[in-house]
């Protein structure tokens, strides 16, 4: 594994992140419809075949 | 000149940027170059602060703009338990209603920040859950398309860190410029940034 650069700077790590106890926001609805639509849509399609865990 | 026409020009210069570099540019094999310039002005882009619950799975931003202050939300799931997949939905939380959802048109002239927070937090996601494959699919076509924009726009750090594919027919490596029906991303085994 390679050893981490602490030097190396991406700008995706320029956040600021604030960690809460419990959850954030309520469950939804509408979010389960999306996760489910989602899986449903993974199993019609696929993964890409570099990806598929033998 | 004053600074909001300052701000407007600007916003014009990146609107016609988009137009340009998406519409035009895409013979002589000039759209990968320049799409790596177009890339490289947004670099500077700025993002949202965001929160996280303690699980990392749920995260929650506030996009600021002329239409006020709107709460932005993300929820990962696992969808593949065998290719430990999880899907990233992504909507607007109404607190007056307690409603979630992802057809409200914000219209708060800061998409790339929404997008740049977006990308900081899966790579945020990913520092948790190493292995996991993202899997993200607009909510509609246009949604789909700004995810899209929202790789383009980041696709130099985040091909630091991660592989991105896009489906069309079939998955393949993302590549600038192309319309996806969805998109996969997953970590890099080397990407080991100190956070």
């Amino acid at each position: 594994m390679a050893t981490p650069n602490k030097n190396k700077t991406n700008k995706l790590n320029n956040y600021k992140v604030t960690v809460v106890k419990g959850e954030l926001f309520p469950d939804s609805p509408y979010l389960d419809k999306k996760h489910e639509e989602a899986a449903q849509f993974l199993k019609k399609h696929g993964l890409p075949k570099e990806l598929i865990r033998k | 000149m004053k600074r909001e026409d300052k701000g407007i020009e600007s916003k014009q210069f990146k609107k016609y940027l988009t137009y340009f570099f998406e519409s035009h540019l895409n013979f002589f094999g000039l759209d990968l170059s320049l799409s790596v310039l177009y890339c490289e002005y947004f670099m500077q882009l700025d993002r949202y602060d965001f929160q996280t619950s303690d699980t990392a799975l749920r995260y929650l931003f506030t996009s600021e703009g002329p239409k006020g202050n709107v709460t932005k939300v993300v929820q990962f799931k696992l969808i593949n338990q065998e290719s430990n997949v999880y899907n990233l939905a992504f909507g607007d939380w109404s607190t007056e209603t307690n409603i979630i959802d992802d057809f409200a048109i914000t219209n708060n002239n800061d998409r790339d920040k929404v997008l740049a927070t977006l990308a900081s937090i899966v790579l945020h996601f990913s520092n948790q859950f190493p292995l996991a494959l993202v899997f993200a699919q607009g909510s509609t076509p246009s949604r789909t398309r700004l995810y899209r924009i929202g790789i383009a726009l980041n696709f130099e750090e985040i091909s630091e860190v991660f592989e991105v594919y896009g489906l069309r027919e079939q998955w393949e490596l993302f590549r600038l410029g192309i319309d996806y029906d969805a998109f996969l991303v997953k970590r890099l085994g080397n990407s080991n940034f100190t956070i």
